[in-house]
């Protein structure tokens, strides 16, 4: 029954202590939110120690949700949040991830091979960008959310987000024309 | 625009144009329409931004789903208690406290006869009723006892005063005693926490005994809205005990 309910109705229940509707809230939205986790992380165990981190950080702040709002929304910048606290933890005591292209590949993805041929490195240039700016790259250019869509999330000024985009691309040029020897932003895609 | 004034291009626009942002679409075309590198900049972000496209959205396996399911749930908060649950006295306890009724109903009975024999008198009552103290006493006399032992001199208003004075010393003693549970790190003492029970919903944090004017007391330190308070209860009728 929880499940035909919309976000807003399951968190005023969540509200009330009811652990039915928070589970049909987080199977609603865990894909997503562990796919921004996964790109903010870099792996899939710290993604989804991300991903439980965000969920129960929705839990236990349900009350100041405020009506009218859309809880993706709310989620999101949880989830941000989240992630930016346990990327300045691990900076504070560095440990070595598991990088995402030895993670099992995606079972889902038509040709698994390919995609995680692909993403590895991606996956290390966007390791070199600040928190800040991948986040703005994460939402944007690879969960595909417009610039207000992601200066929402992200509750920055649209032209914060402009600025850091255009600096975040520039430097993930940079760094794949290095990882792959090559000059700089010129032939990206040969490149790789 | 010339590509000496490149400098002064807003090139954030560049970055919102290769996004699709509609608002900014005129003034990006105009720029990369007239400046060369402005140009180039634009056909990076480009490829960046359909490079990433290609990576797309992950999902989660079916056994990182129920991982996380386990986990998330496992670490909720049980829900908040309508009820504590009602522990047992222990035989000590029970031991202690059919000792303590049967004396009193003793003296009790005593005392009835003594008053209808005649020789009777108010002290003889009171001391009855406090005969029982003893049974619960711990370190010397209670307060009730000094008080009775106060009321039946000569300097009557002087000792009651100083009995009552006793007995805010009393209730002091007990807060600091339920509020020193919290630090207690000793096993928790067997108590019973159904008077509290009885008729709120209490969130107790730590239990404990005492003795106040010769009854048995259970101390509670409960939680309400993240504060935590120490509360007093007289264990034989569950009335609670007001502390300062």
């Amino acid at each position: 029954m929880t499940a035909s309910l919309d976000d807003a109705a399951l968190i005023e229940r969540v509200v009330g202590g009811d652990h039915d509707a928070f589970t049909a809230l987080m199977r609603r939205h865990q894909d997503r939110i562990f796919s921004v986790c996964l790109r903010m992380m870099g792996s899939r165990a710290a993604a989804l120690d991300a991903t439980q981190e965000t969920f129960l950080t929705l839990y236990r702040k349900a009350s100041q949700y405020r009506a009218g709002a859309a809880v993706g929304t709310w989620l999101y910048r949880i989830a941000i949040n989240t992630c930016y606290d346990l990327l300045r933890r691990e900076r504070r005591r560095p440990t070595e991830p598991i990088p995402d292209y030895l993670d099992p590949a995606d079972p889902t993805a038509a040709d698994p091979f390919t995609s995680v041929e692909l993403a590895a490195p991606i996956a290390a240039a966007l390791a070199t960008l600040s928190a800040d700016f991948r986040s703005v790259v994460v939402l944007s250019d690879i969960e595909g959310f417009s610039l207000p869509e992601v200066a929402e999330r992200l509750d920055l000024p649209i032209g914060t987000v402009k600025s850091r985009l255009f600096r975040a691309r520039r430097q993930l040029a940079a760094e794949l024309g290095n990882l792959s020897g090559g000059p700089g932003h010129q032939s990206l895609t040969d490149e790789l | 625009m010339s590509r000496m004034n490149h400098d002064a291009h807003d090139l954030e626009l560049l970055a919102a144009l290769a996004s699709e942002h509609e608002p900014d679409r005129i003034a990006a075309e105009t720029l990369i329409s007239e400046c060369a590198e402005c140009r180039a900049l634009f056909e990076e972000q480009l490829q960046l931004r359909s490079l990433l496209a290609d990576v797309g959205s992950a999902q989660m396996t079916e056994s990182e789903r129920s991982q996380l399911l386990t986990a998330v749930t496992s670490a909720l908060p049980v829900p908040i208690r309508r009820k504590t649950e009602t522990k047992p006295l222990s035989p000590i306890w029970g031991r202690m406290m059919a000792a303590a009724a049967a004396l009193a109903v003793v003296v009790g009975v005593g005392a009835t006869i003594a008053s209808q024999q005649g020789s009777g008198n108010s002290a003889t009552t009171s001391l009855a009723a406090d005969a029982a103290a003893p049974e619960f006493a711990v370190g010397g006399a209670t307060s009730s006892e000094r008080a009775s032992t106060a009321a039946a001199s000569p300097t009557t208003a002087a000792a009651a005063t100083l009995a009552q004075a006793d007995a805010k010393g009393d209730l002091n003693r007990l807060k600091a005693e339920a509020e020193a549970l919290a630090d207690d790190s000793a096993p928790e003492e067997d108590a019973s926490v159904s008077c509290a029970a009885e008729t709120e919903d209490l969130q107790i944090r730590e239990r404990g005994g005492s003795f106040y004017q010769g009854r048995q007391v259970l101390l509670l330190l409960v939680e309400d809205d993240g504060e935590l308070s120490p509360r007093a209860f007289f264990l034989d009728d569950c009335t609670e005990i007001a502390l300062p």
